[in-house]
């Protein structure tokens, strides 16, 4: 049996389960294999090698009987470290949480293992999924696949770059700012960020609550609608979760491209964009054109103010969220025999820098009279954007923006313009907690991946992928020769 | 001269509900720490907050109860410090906006009715129990945690109170209006309702003075010994020529003092936060009427009800207003009897005491029984004596009061005719002595009352003989 | 309303605050991004008078999302979590 193609699209892979060609045995351990391969990446941080296996040796079994197995049985799937499971660790990729074992598995894993998946291990993220690098991680350096001098983007660093070497079928990340998309553009692979509420945050470790979102990562469009599927639908568990119809048109449901109105922003907007990304997505406008969409020129609220807003936002969130990492209860402590107050500062000395700046400035904001007007205009600001994004999408069905201003850069001495500006235009979504999503288009001259984003209406994520399909263009990292490797 | 006082309370009232605010745990007190718990309410990484609607339905029918004016939409704020009874790090609590606005405590007193103004009343979620000194050098502090999220109603008062009485009552009265309407069970011991007391005292000097908080009082004697202490120590500070400053302070009853607690420095900042894993509370005009139609008359309102009715004394309608059964069984008996003092009477000593704690409705003893037993004493064919002697038999037994009476042979059959007879034959009798009588002896009644019952065998009632003696002796003047 | 960087003194206060233990090496990194956020914020237009004070976007605003108390059905089904009967705090 020759050894399966890790990087064909995942619903290849289920059509070869489902036949037999392929048993999930024989898929999970190749998977494994390239894990270990791809090992100087630093993509996961946790293999879950012993309990895959003998999942996928269940699978086999259950299908060998003829019984029925989920819509994801046998697939291998990776999980971003800050959802919970029981089975595996989890760090949230910081010190404070070195190993730590949940008493609980998150909704989105229950419903993964539901639908029969293969779960094979926890990916690198920035601590606390705060960050665009995943450079933050306590205890890993992740590398861009493309090109290891390059950081493969955050926070959802690991799952991307898993999903781009094949080291996993499809991969969950965690998006608020732009961590599922960033890194999806990074490192060459699709990255939806779905509606706020359409997935349930429960076991989702919480850095910022109004944005957060769980994400899926995958090589093709198609690939996203039954990870999707399977994870769709209201959680008690979660009180923003959506009681919407389930996101179910049938694949064979015609989209008209001659239907859709898209939304393109004007170069005024599109300032410091490189210019190969300028040009993929002036490309992207001109093949929806050619297949009948009507292309409209609109305009939102500078992206600089909204950036600038979610930083607040998420700043004074994340403050909270993270209060209750004291070591008392579980993670990591210090300074055990000193009284409760400097045992406290002394465990939470151990989060990055990063964390502490965002904690820092969230404090700031809401302590100081000064700070909280600043915190006024950022919610100014978010309604502004959220009020913008759904005008707007009432009169076109899509938006097309770019989802970084720069592709992948360099791991050391990052500029921090570009450090700074890599949220740019992934927040705007977030503000208005719509389904965005990134869409890859091939490589640069360099062989960066290039990418651009998509912005659906409401519980849309339908039409979003609908339309990604016409214009991704996939980046196949298993054409690179294995030399490559480090 | 004494001084003004300004107090105003905040009430912490744990609901009876089943299970905590946010999460499925039950909320029984238990001895056992740290032993209901689930991620949720221990603060775990990913958990999230649920919304228990039996505390939203408790917290709405207090709101109505108390008359206040429930916010149509109210939201849930996070209030955030560091302590290691309270997992997340924050509190979930309505700040902002919380459940209910306005509203008055009913305090029924044997002076009438007083209303003391509320400011406002919200949910939130309690914190866990810190035991301090579970070492024996007195360096460490337990943790209990098992109190975290139960649902608590805090209900906040007017500055509008002047005494520490009055403090007290305010808080008593609400008590008893929340028990007597299922909202709490209201065990002070256990600590379900907690009490915090603004207390300023504002002087010629100082018209605005500081407020001073004292933390924590879980019993009415407290409350208002520690308000007393208070303001004792206001006063001796001022007398010294010491300014007051705005503080938190606790109440150490074995000194009979109150205590610095935190330092004044450093104020709390909550850093307060809308929540935004729980979207707004929405209370449906239905939802109002539902609780208004479930809402019993308010223990004050039953009393004040017997109070009129039957003529009843302030203690007593308080006890029958405090009593749902007990009301019960004397709303069936009190419209079927003649005597109906004589009844509550008998129903709040002698019976109450043989019950012994058993709920009225299942009594053997019922209501038309005990009417029975009432008239035959009224009439007096039944001595007092000999009716509390027959208590504890039909207690238990179900009997009817009259065959029992006839059984035991107490029943006194003298009818009120056979009595004026034996009333006419004794005057006839003592003709000298009513003589004595009229001429202002009045001492005499007395033998002529023993001479009655001497004929009658020991079966007349005294004071029917009285009565009867009475009558015929002002007749003939 | 000024919007100058916080002194030194001041930020270490917002860290004890926030029980961030810091090394002072890290404090000058913390405040070089601490202020370039300052200056960002500072720069965003004044809040218009119809801007939320205190809310953010109420949840409500989302489309669609339930807006009512839920019915008491099923909650986590995890099982109890169990400490050592009192875990200890030091005091002092």
């Amino acid at each position: 049996m020759p050894s399966p193609n890790l990087t064909a699209p995942l619903t290849t892979l289920a059509q070869a389960l489902h036949t037999g060609a392929l048993t999930a045995h024989e898929l999970t351990e190749a998977t494994l294999q390239q894990i270990q391969a791809t090992q100087p990446y630093e993509a996961y941080l946790y293999v879950n090698r012993a309990p895959a296996l003998a999942w996928a040796q269940q699978c086999d079994a259950t299908r060998a009987r003829g019984a029925m197995t989920g819509c994801l049985a046998g697939l291998p799937i990776a999980l971003k470290d800050n959802l919970v499971t029981q089975e595996m660790p989890t760090t949230c990729g910081s010190r404070l949480l070195a190993g730590y074992q949940a008493p609980y598995d998150a909704t989105v894993v229950t419903r993964l293992r539901d639908a029969g998946a293969v779960l094979v291990g926890k990916t690198a993220l920035d601590e606390f999924a705060m960050g665009s690098t995943s450079q933050s991680c306590a205890t890993s350096a992740p590398k861009n696949p493309w090109d290891a001098a390059r950081v493969p983007g955050g926070s959802s660093g690991g799952s991307a770059i898993a999903v781009a070497t094949g080291a996993a079928a499809a991969a969950l990340g965690s998006d608020t700012g732009g961590s599922v998309r960033q890194p999806a553009a990074f490192c060459g692979v699709v990255g939806l960020k779905p509606t706020y509420g359409r997935l349930s945050r429960f076991g989702l470790v919480a850095f910022a609550s109004s944005f957060d979102q769980v994400g899926i990562l995958s090589r093709y469009v198609a690939d996203v609608e039954p990870v999707l599927l399977a994870l769709a639908g209201p959680d008690p568990c979660d009180t923003t979760t959506h009681a919407a119809p389930v996101f179910s048109p049938s694949p064979s449901f015609p989209l008209h491209l001659a239907d859709c109105r898209i939304g393109v922003l004007p170069e005024a907007w599109l300032q410091g964009v490189e210019p190969e990304l300028q040009q993929t997505l002036e490309r992207t406008r001109e093949e929806l054109a050619a297949h009948g969409a009507t292309c409209v020129p609109v305009t939102l609220p500078p992206p600089r103010e909204a950036l600038t807003a979610y930083q607040a936002l998420s700043a004074v969130e994340a403050m909270s969220n993270l209060a209750r990492y004291d070591g008392l209860r579980y993670g990591c402590a210090k300074a055990l025999t000193q009284p409760f107050d400097a045992r406290v500062s002394q465990t939470r000395a151990e989060f990055g820098n990063e964390a502490k700046c965002r904690l820092l400035w969230g404090s700031f904001l809401l302590t100081d009279p000064a700070g909280h007007e600043l915190l006024c205009r950022a919610r100014a600001v978010w309604r502004q954007v959220h009020d913008a994004y759904r005008t707007l999408l009432a009169e076109v069905t899509l938006v097309l923006l770019p989802v970084t201003p720069s592709v992948a850069f360099p791991r050391l001495d990052t500029p921090p313009d570009t450090l700074a500006n890599a949220d740019l235009f992934t927040v705007g979504a977030s503000l208005a907690g719509l389904p965005a999503i990134s869409v890859p288009r091939g490589l640069n001259a360099q062989g960066l991946p290039l990418a651009v984003q998509l912005v659906g209406r409401t519980f849309d994520e339908a039409t979003l992928l609908r339309v990604a399909q016409h214009v991704e263009q996939p980046c196949h990292w298993s054409e690179r020769s294995a030399a490559e490797l480090l | 001269m004494t001084a003004a006082v300004v107090i105003g309370l905040e009430i912490h009232v744990q609901l009876a509900t089943r299970s905590k605010l946010f999460c499925k745990c039950p909320t029984a007190l238990t001895t056992t720490p740290n032993s209901q718990l689930c991620p949720i309410c221990a603060g775990h990484p990913g958990t999230l907050p649920r919304l228990n609607t039996e505390a939203i339905r408790l917290g709405i029918r207090a709101a109505l109860a108390l008359e206040a004016r429930v916010a149509p939409v109210s939201s849930w704020d996070r209030k955030h410090y560091f302590y290691p009874d309270l997992p997340k790090g924050y509190q979930i609590t309505q700040h902002h906006t919380p459940l209910a606005c306005g509203g008055q405590i009913p305090v029924w007193s044997a002076h009438g009715l007083v209303h003391v103004p509320l400011t406002e009343m919200h949910l939130e979620e309690d914190a866990g129990k810190s035991a301090h000194g579970v070492d024996p050098e007195d360096r460490l502090t337990g943790i209990d945690l098992n109190r975290c999220g139960v649902p608590l109603l805090e209900i906040v008062t007017a500055p509008t109170l002047h005494s520490a009485k009055d403090a007290s009552a305010a808080a008593q009265n609400l008590h008893t209006l929340l028990c007597a309407l299922g909202i709490t069970t209201g065990h002070m011991q256990a600590g379900q309702m907690r009490m915090d007391a603004n207390v300023s005292c504002p002087t010629g000097v100082t018209p605005a003075a500081p407020r001073v908080e004292i933390k924590n009082l879980n019993s009415f004697r407290f409350l208002e010994a520690a308000i007393d202490a208070e303001c004792r120590r206001q006063a001796q500070v001022q007398q010294a020529g010491g300014a007051i400053h705005a503080e938190t302070r606790g109440y150490d009853p074995r000194q009979n003092v109150t205590f610095a607690m935190r330092d004044k420095e450093s104020l709390p900042d909550y850093r307060y936060l809308p929540e935004p894993d729980l979207p707004a509370l929405v209370v449906t005009p239905e939802m109002l009427s539902r609780a208004r139609d479930t809402l019993p008359p308010l223990p004050h309102q039953v009393g004040q009800h017997y109070q009129r009715t039957w003529n009843l004394p302030f203690a007593q309608a308080r006890s029958i207003s405090v009593a749902p059964d007990l009301e019960h069984y004397l709303a069936a008996a009190l419209p079927q009897t003649n005597a109906p003092q004589l009844l509550v009477n008998l129903a709040l000593n002698e019976v109450a005491r043989l019950a012994n704690g058993r709920p009225w409705n299942r009594l053997p003893l019922g209501p038309a029984h005990l009417v029975a037993l009432v008239e035959l004493i009224h009439v007096g064919r039944l001595s007092h004596t000999s009716a509390k002697a027959l208590l504890p038999c039909l207690i238990e037994g179900g009997e009817e009061p009259e065959l029992l009476a006839a059984e035991r042979g107490l029943l006194q059959q003298l009818d009120a005719q056979t009595l004026d007879k034996l009333v006419a034959q004794v005057l006839a009798t003592e003709a000298a002595a009513v003589a004595r009588y009229h001429l202002g002896k009045l001492e005499v009644f007395g033998f002529l009352v023993g001479q009655v019952m001497k004929l009658s065998g020991g079966r007349a009632e005294p004071r029917t003989v009285q009565a009867a003696l009475c009558q015929r002796l002002t007749r003939r003047t | 309303m000024a919007h100058t960087p916080p002194t030194r003194a001041a930020l270490e206060q917002l860290l004890a605050r926030n029980r961030l233990g810091i090394d002072p090496t890290e404090l000058e990194t913390l405040a070089q991004t601490f202020n370039r956020w300052l200056a960002d914020a500072a720069a965003l237009p004044n809040a218009r008078g119809d801007a939320p004070a205190t809310c953010p976007l109420p949840v409500a605003d989302r489309p669609d999302l339930p807006c009512q108390p839920n019915s008491r059905s099923t909650y986590l089904a995890a099982a109890p979590l169990t400490f050592r009967d009192w875990f200890a705090v030091q005091r002092r």
